[in-house]
């Protein structure tokens, strides 16, 4: 099934891109306004803009620059940014490393937090504390991401001093020093995620708590502890494999206002540049980066189903090769 | 000496509509290595009997009084962790459907060591081992592949081989089995029922078997309990029981019992009505409503428990073998 999975899989990659691309290109060149007079600014003559228009290849047709701009892509090239003529594909490596860093930590911390309260919640389903970590997750779900973002700023380093308000790190500082760069940001951006995953992950418990197999595991003499690690855990990921997957993938794209708050120089942060400087190439570039994630993730998130549970490796094969399933 | 001892058992449900009383005043012993059959249609609380009799009914939906000895322990009295101490090791339960009793992940030769383990001084590889000698003691064919293999993967009647390997993996004394063969192929029921005299016979394990079938409960029980609406109508070794069916309830369920035998070919008599509704049980005798020989006296008092012979009891106000008048 493997070989023909990623057939599909990159098959159906390729399909998004091109759809995402043309989308995307499309709408950043209707929109009003004009890469070379953005550049210039107030200064600029209609001669010194169309000079710089010759330039950047903006004179020709658009449905040419879409196929230009494509077909460098299928040979690595981006493009080069029209603000600062340094190639695409070097700005997105260099900064892509923080947002992934950022991704990961903050739902690191965020599964870090809901794994525990939805096992909790769910054991003692219908109680008063159940009913208190719902109203906890309430909260986080019901604050804006960069609320919270100031909240931290205001607290940690502006009330206590104990955080320089913004800034990154690199890696090559220390891993601890790095880390403690990128704290705030990744708290901001864990509690919403955080407070999606233990919904869903106590529901799906909750749903396994009812099933036979866990009064089986009782009248065994299984304690509570090992029910919940060994025997409710692993049937109720499916629903918390599909949010993260889409969580994940959605923020690459969109972590854009957290660092642009944290000055975190990520992929966020160098898109909002660069559609408020009209420098399309990097946009579109990174946009493409983002899709592909995005794809890649979900079907990574596809293929951990299958670990998870073998039952729906089998389902999906018996059901595309048309068989009957055996009673 | 006995191994189970039920007094004076009641649990009740209290839901929004009223309390339901679900088993009214039960007692019923066990003796060690003996088999016991509860019966009764759905609704009976032959189900909830066995499991507050194991001490898996939660305190907190229930309201349990009486008192459940097991091999001189009290299981009612202890606490949730002290019954868990018992349960694998004492007494261990067979559940109806085994395709919902079994983990759907987890291997069944894993599940079955699980078992094994509550032995804290087994090593990990010795109960792996131990969970293929089980599953070939249940009759499974290549026990030591399948013990890779998940509950999907097999057959009806070989998970609920693995259901019973794993409730006996801690060499309990006691067995409850509630409704164990009502999910399987009628010829597949046969061999399971075979399994669990041979497991009687063979390691001395008492098994209380619950059923609506009085039939199978004829054919692989000692004694038999009948159960009607909560209450006990009629109890007794099987021999006696079926020789003398007393209280019209049990009369009637043998002559629902469809006969193979040429020479009895009757076709088998349906019984009128349906159980009492448990939230207003009848306040006489709770069958009175679908008795044919119901009187007065029926739908005013209760029967009590009455011995025939030897441990033969009824509770009938006019006992009789003819199911219908």
């Amino acid at each position: 099934m493997t070989a023909r999975f990623v057939v599909l899989r990159l098959l159906r990659l390729v399909a998004v891109l091109l759809v995402v691309s043309a989308l995307c290109f499309l709408s950043l060149n209707l929109l009003p306004g004009d890469p070379a007079r953005a550049i210039l600014g107030e200064s600029g003559t209609p001669e010194s803009v169309a000079a710089l228009q010759q330039e950047l290849g903006l004179d020709v047709p658009m449905g040419e620059r879409y196929i230009t701009w494509l077909g460098g892509i299928l040979q690595g090239d981006f493009g080069r940014s029209y603000a600062n003529r340094l190639p695409v594909a070097d700005i997105i490596l260099q900064r892509a490393p923080v947002t992934i860093e950022l991704i990961l930590l903050s739902q690191l911390i965020a599964l870090a937090v809901a794994i525990p309260l939805a096992t909790v919640a769910a054991v003692k389903r219908g109680t008063a504390v159940d009913r208190g970590i719902s109203s906890l997750v309430f909260l986080a779900v019901s604050v804006p991401s960069f609320v919270l973002a100031f909240v931290l700023i205001w607290v940690f380093a502006i009330k206590l001093g104990l955080y320089p308000a913004n800034g990154f790190i690199p890696i090559s500082a220390g891993l601890g020093q790095n880390l403690g760069s990128l704290l705030l940001p990744s708290l901001a951006l864990a509690a919403g995620p955080a407070a999606l995953y233990q919904r869903v992950l106590r529901a799906d418990l909750a749903e396994t708590y009812g099933q036979e197999f866990m009064n089986v595991a009782r009248a065994k003499g299984v304690s509570p502890l090992r029910m919940a690690v060994r025997h409710a855990f692993r049937p109720s990921l499916l629903g918390l494999t599909t949010s993260l997957g889409v969580v994940v993938g959605v923020l690459i794209g969109s972590s854009v206002i957290i660092e642009n708050l944290f000055s975190l120089p990520g992929l966020g942060s160098i898109l909002a540049t660069s559609v408020s400087g009209r420098d399309y190439v990097v946009v579109q570039g990174v946009v493409l980066v983002a899709a592909t994630a995005f794809v890649v993730i979900n079907a990574v998130v596809d293929l951990v189903y299958g670990l998870i549970d073998p039952r729906l490796r089998k389902a999906r094969v018996t059901r595309r090769a048309g068989a009957v399933p055996v009673a | 000496m006995t191994l189970l001892s039920i007094r004076d058992l009641v649990v009740e449900f209290p839901t929004p509509a009223g309390v339901v009383r679900a088993v009214d005043h039960v007692s019923l012993e066990l003796g060690f290595g003996e088999r016991l059959g509860v019966v009764g249609e759905s609704g009976s609380g032959k189900s909830v009997l066995a499991r507050t009799a194991m001490g898996l009914t939660r305190k907190g939906p229930a309201r349990i009084s009486g008192e459940v000895v097991i091999d001189g322990r009290s299981i009612l009295g202890l606490s949730e962790r002290g019954r868990r101490a018992l349960w694998g090791r004492e007494v261990a339960m067979v559940f109806q459907d085994p395709l919902s009793a079994l983990h759907p992940i987890t291997p069944i030769g894993a599940q079955i060591a699980e078992a094994v383990r509550r032995d804290p001084s087994v090593k990990k590889e010795q109960a792996a081992k131990r969970a293929v000698e089980l599953l070939e003691i249940v009759g499974i064919p290549q026990a030591a592949r399948r013990a890779k293999s998940r509950a999907h993967e097999l057959s009806g009647g070989m998970r609920q081989r693995v259901a019973i390997a794993m409730a006996v993996a801690g060499r309990p004394k006691l067995l409850f089995a509630d409704e164990p063969t009502t999910a399987l192929d009628v010829t597949v029921q046969a061999r399971i029922l075979d399994l669990f005299d041979e497991l009687c016979r063979e390691f001395g394990i008492g098994i209380v078997m619950v059923s609506h079938d009085l039939g199978v409960v004829g054919r692989h029980t000692d004694h038999v309990a009948v159960m009607y609406a909560g209450r006990i109508a009629e109890r007794g070794p099987v021999k006696a029981v079926f020789a003398r069916p007393s209280m019209r309830y049990t009369s009637a369920l043998m002559a629902a019992i469809p006969s193979h035998r040429a020479e009895r070919q009757t076709l088998p008599k349906p019984i009128p009505g349906s159980p009492p509704n448990l939230l207003a049980p009848p306040p006489g005798c709770r069958f009175a409503p679908r008795c044919a020989f119901a009187t007065d006296r029926c739908g005013t008092e209760q029967p009590t428990l009455t011995e025939l012979s030897g441990g033969h009891e009824y509770a009938c106000w006019h006992p009789g073998q003819e199911a219908v008048r």
